[in-house]
């Protein structure tokens, strides 16, 4: 039986399949979302909050692109900070405590009330699938997915964001269940329907602490983190956005917390060996860290509220998989908790995922033509991660649909671009999470100048509105202008000495634009300019431009250093692989690099460059076998065009 | 890599037995062509050594490369199917031999005539003969090495004296990867601190203070230095001491040159700029190489030729290790030499015989000169004893035995690291410089130390973060 035929199905309703989805309705496609339950769409399962380092680079990206994560967390946001305010803006993010339950009615209803979006409350059991070529790569191309009851919703592009669904397997202490996440059902078929297909899958494991009842806590005696005063928007079409609404709070574990975890330790499934997946190592649980670092005598412990509407705190740095008792005991160890009412238990949960070899670098997989697939199946961790591939696998299923060229983010122009191309070279092991020391180009990739370098990129996904996009690029130019003021300013120093620019003084540490406006003798002059170039922003916007403007100067030389140095393996970077080059034959690399080189396929020779086990031995021998293969086959033109 | 090499594998004319190695997809077919009896008969096994007599190839064997009348050199008088040498004939098969392919050694009798004749027979037999380092780079491109190793290896051929060997033995051992991480190992855990700090800025990690960050600073930046300070000491291991002779036209370089040798390598006559190209020869003393230059005699005017080699003579110069000024003791001459920076100079009065009893005239010859007279031999054991001297020899045997033999590219990326660090400390004060700067310059002078051997970096960067913080909240 037939449930509806479209241009993109989107399986799954969490942050990935909400970005895949809006951008295929919203670049003029026919898309449908399949969702258990459409109460679920953009629910935040783990930790209520967004961004952070890393991630708060991906969201000011996603937002700058046309996706919709960043407007959705300003509008929701209860608490923020800019992390890392002491160090310098390339490792400046921000992060906002989301109002939870607020967070999933705004999606839910942007994603239900968006024209050319269908959300099918369903099932997804199957996929629909028609061989190609035998023998060929990929050997399927897709159809469609089977929904509950086998009715058949045809697509001509799937996108799976699937999440924790894949053989979901949650363990409390002994106690195990099948299930994605607390309350909801796992998906068991899905996993051998990829199978079938030809899909190798690996196991993962992730974690979440307990909830307690926020009347139960005595915040009396805790240390209150505040929220900015004047926080900082993640999306650049904020324009107003209110001050903190809650405050956070923070307690340390004690020696008497991790005795009783160490007394327990037998009852873990992760140390009793009843947990096969691997986990994150830098957000191990707290039993993980009282053995790993035994000698620390305390843990930070960070109580967040998870809503305005909802009792419910998150206890954040202490995700367990611990037996519920045990929990309860450990936590009433605390300062502050000692008569604290769980509300939920903490859990492990173990699931299936794609290895991300299996797609390439538009997300579409290898083994079947027309599936893409994003977020959590691919062996990442983090809403922001997932929304961010979310928007890359739904741009490029229409662009493949619509015959347009794909869109490729790259390393040295976004976080989208290192995620991706991290994606597609590494052997995740464990889930995989953003962090800015994984960008080469980390002094250009901030926060602060997305608008800047994405303009492009967005005009080409063409995701943003023409107004938006026009307002977007004179904000641009503004930024620019304010640049070459800077450099050209040249006047004496207020307090006496050596004349100097605006630029210069920028540069030296600690130094800004406010320093600049009183140390120069003109300072105040140029400030004025400059408040006057950007006098048709919003307050915010004109403050975030500011910032950019500010730091671009003071980063300048060390970017062009920077490039300097890693432009000696550029020329390597961009040159392709022929889609039938055969890796097995060059029995020249290592056995290692022969192996994964062959199983992964990377396009480029950056892209192997980046595999790891590929050494620099053996990108000289792929190069030259490059430069052979291109001989051989120039030659054979050559002696083909003879022939005529 | 389709056809198959050949060659001599020992130092000539030294060892008790010569090597003769083959290599390439038809090693087997060629060696089978020259070995006589079973020795090689299907099927081959993999590293059993059988001896055997070999033979030059028959005329008639229809699958050699080229005709055996006309591969035959003309140093050797021999006729097809001439028996040459009893061996030991060791097959290696793919991929187990030295370079990952097939592989054939002849282990021949001592002296350097045996192993040249089974090479050329083979050669006769279709193989070709093998370029200068071809084997390590077809080990190397076969995965068999790294290339630090690889490196080391085409050094340990080329090697033609103990401390050369000996240095790039060590350097095969992992001598220079140790010599890196000794400099890249405290500077990752640097980084991973610094990265630490960042990127989990919620959990109180404070980073590396100005001080432990300068301390290592100091340390990384020495290490490196007193490695970059070993490249002059990598190359003379490797290419030998260059010895410069120089001075004026008919000052006796060429009669003292000989003199050095022991053998009259140079064309010696009294006429001024017989020397006109620059003459080279080897020696091994010490168990160090020295390669002796005996150049133009430096004066203005003559032919152009001569100019010709007086321009070969400076550039001979600029890449001298002791520079040699000769003059003659009854013409004490006018040419003052520069000698490039790093290098000795060596002030010689040659011809000192001519002095009679009276010795160096004061104020003439610098006090430092060193008086010879090939004819008779005087002085020349004390000249030999300052140039090794001047060489630093004993430095360099301590350098060959730390396996520190850095070749240019491991030098420019030394000093690109150095640079790096450098830039950093300059950085510094009394406060640390930003974070994300350190970091940046950091990462960059790993990359360039992690070039010298290959590694990839960022994940085990992050594998030292999360070693060393219990991060996450």
């Amino acid at each position: 039986m037939m449930a509806g035929t479209y241009d993109i199905v989107v399986v799954g309703g969490g942050h990935a399949g909400i970005e895949a989805a809006l951008a295929a309705a919203r670049l003029g496609l026919r898309a449908a979302l399949v969702t258990h339950d459409r109460r679920e769409i953009g629910r935040m399962p783990c930790n209520p909050a967004i961004g952070g380092l890393g991630k708060g680079h991906l969201v000011r990206e996603i937002d700058v692109l046309g996706g919709e994560m960043g407007r959705a967390i300003d509008e929701t946001a209860l608490h923020q900070r800019v992390l890392n305010r002491k160090k310098g803006p390339a490792v400046q993010a921000p992060r906002a405590q989301a109002d939870k339950h607020a967070y999933q009615r705004r999606q839910e209803e942007v994603v239900c009330g968006q024209p050319g979006l269908t959300v099918v409350e369903d099932d997804c059991c199957g996929l629909m699938v028609d061989p190609l070529a035998a023998g060929g790569a990929p050997a399927w191309v897709i159809r469609g997915v089977k929904l509950g009851g086998g009715r058949e919703l045809r697509g001509a592009r799937v996108v799976l964001c699937t999440g924790t669904f894949l053989r979901g397997l949650m363990h409390v202490g002994e106690e195990r269940r099948l299930g994605g996440r607390e309350g909801a059902a796992s998906s068991e078929d899905l996993s051998g329907e990829l199978r079938r297909v030809g899909f190798t899958l690996n196991r993962l494991k992730t974690g979440t602490p307990p909830r307690l009842r926020a009347a139960s806590v005595d915040t009396s005696r805790l240390q209150a983190q505040a929220g900015d005063a004047d926080p900082l928007p993640f999306s650049f079409r904020t324009t107003f956005l209110p001050p903190a609404r809650i405050e956070c709070w923070l307690t340390h574990t004690n020696a008497r917390t991790h005795a009783i975890i160490r007394e327990n330790l037998h009852r873990s499934p992760l140390f009793a060996g009843a947990i096969e997946g691997r986990g994150p190592r830098y957000c191990p649980s707290i039993e993980d860290k009282v053995v790993r670092f035994a000698e620390r005598d305390r843990h930070v412990v960070f109580l967040e509220p998870e809503g305005l509407d909802t009792d419910e705190i998150y206890v954040n740095g202490v995700s367990t998989s611990l037996p519920a008792d045990t929990q309860v005991a450990f936590i009433r160890s605390i300062e502050g908790l000692e008569r604290a009412e769980l509300v939920r238990h903490g859990y492990a949960v173990e699931y299936d995922s794609v290895p991300s070899w299996q797609v390439r670098a538009t997300l579409e997989s290898k083994p079947v033509k027309g599936l893409f697939l994003a977020g959590q199946i691919l062996g990442t961790s983090g809403y922001e991660e997932a929304a961010a591939q979310g928007l890359v696998a739904g741009v490029n299923a229409c662009r493949d649909l619509t015959g347009l060229a794909p869109w490729l983010p790259a390393r040295e122009e976004s976080y989208l671009g290192v995620l991706v191309d991290d994606l597609v070279t590494k052997e995740i092991l464990e889930p995989y999470r953003m962090f800015t020391s994984r960008a080469e180009h980390r002094l250009r990739l901030r926060c602060d100048n997305a608008e800047s370098r994405l303009a492009d990129a967005a005009q080409e996904i063409g995701l943003l509105p023409a107004p938006v996009l026009r307002s977007l690029r004179e904000r641009n130019a503004g930024v620019a202008a304010v640049v070459q003021l800077l450099e050209g300013w040249r006047a004496d120093a207020a307090g006496g000495g050596p004349p100097t620019t605006a630029a210069d003084l920028l540069r030296r540490p600690g130094a800004d634009l406010a320093m600049v406006g009183l140390e120069l003798t003109s300072g105040q002059e140029l400030l004025a300019q400059i408040e006057n170039m950007f006098s048709s922003l919003s307050r915010l916007a004109a403050r975030a431009a500011l910032a950019e403007a500010a730091s671009s100067v003071a980063y300048s030389g060390y970017i062009i250093k920077s490039d300097k140095h890693l432009s000696r393996q550029a020329h390597l970077e961009h040159m392709e692989f022929p889609p039938d080059f055969d890796y097995a034959a060059i029995q020249a690399l290592s056995f290692e690099a022969r192996e994964k080189l062959h199983r992964m396929r990377p396009a480029t020779i950056g892209q192997a460059s980046r595999i790891d086990g590929v050494r620099a031995g053996d990108l000289a021998v792929l190069s030259i076998h490059l430069k052979r293969w291109r001989e051989t086959r120039q030659r054979k033109e050559e002696s083909c065009d003879g022939a005529e | 890599m389709d056809d198959t090499i050949v060659a001599v594998a020992t130092a000539e004319g030294q060892a008790g037995l010569a090597v003769v190695r083959l290599s390439g997809h038809a090693a087997v077919a060629i060696a089978r062509r020259i070995v006589l009896g079973d020795a090689l008969a299907e099927p081959v096994v993999s590293h059993r050594a059988r001896l055997a007599v070999l033979r030059w190839p028959l005329a008639s064997d229809p699958s050699a490369g080229t005709s055996p009348a006309h591969a035959s050199p003309g140093e050797f008088t021999v006729a097809p199917g001439q028996e040459l040498d009893q061996a030991l004939v060791l097959p290696l098969l793919a991929p187990h031999g030295y370079t990952g392919e097939d592989t054939v050694e002849f282990s021949c009798h001592g002296g350097s005539l045996p192993a040249r004749l089974v090479a050329a027979a083979l050669r006769a037999a279709g193989a070709r003969a093998a370029g200068p380092g071809e084997f390590s780079r077809r080990a190397f491109l076969n995965g068999k090495l790294s290339l630090t190793e690889a490196e080391a290896v085409a050094d340990l051929i080329h090697a033609d004296n103990a401390a050369g060997a000996r240095a790039a033995l060590a350097q095969l051992r992992g001598g220079l990867e140790r010599e890196i991480a000794a400099v890249a190992d405290p500077l990752r855990g640097l980084l991973a601190e610094i990265e630490g700090a960042m990127e989990f800025a919620d959990d109180e990690f404070a980073g590396p203070t100005p001080a432990a960050l300068a301390a290592v600073l100091t340390e990384a930046c020495a290490r490196c230095e007193r490695l970059v300070s070993s490249a002059p000491a990598g190359r003379c291991l490797r290419d030998g001491v260059q010895v410069v002779l120089v001075g004026p036209p008919n000052a006796g370089k060429s009669s003292l040159f000989n003199a050095l040798l022991g053998e009259d390598r140079a064309l010696v006559d009294a006429e001024p700029g017989t020397t006109r190209d620059v003459v080279s020869a080897r020696v091994v003393r010490g168990g160090l190489l020295y390669v002796l230059h005996d150049t133009a005699g430096l004066r203005a005017g003559g032919g152009r030729v001569e100019m010709l080699g007086m321009r070969r003579t400076e550039e001979t110069v600029a890449g001298a290790d002791v520079v040699i000024a000769v003059s003659a003791a009854d013409d004490p001459g006018t040419g003052v030499v520069a000698a490039p920076d790093g290098s000795v100079l060596l002030s010689v009065v040659a011809k000192a015989d001519l002095l009679g009893d009276g010795g160096a005239r004061a104020g003439v010859y610098p006090a430092d000169a060193v008086l010879t007279a090939s004819v008779t031999g005087m002085g020349i054991d004390n000249l030999w004893r300052r140039i090794e001297s001047a060489a630093g020899s004993a430095d360099l045997h301590a350098a060959a035995a730390r396996g520190a033999l850095l070749n240019d590219r491991h030098e420019e990326r030394l000093r690109g690291g150095l640079s790096r660090l450098r830039e950093l400390a300059a950085l510094s004060g009394p406060e640390a410089p930003p974070a994300e700067l350190s970091a940046s310059y950091l990462r960059f002078a790993l990359l360039e130390l992690d070039e010298i051997s290959g590694r990839v970096f960022t994940e085990r960067l992050l594998a030292d973060v999360f070693a060393r913080f219990c991060v996450g909240k």
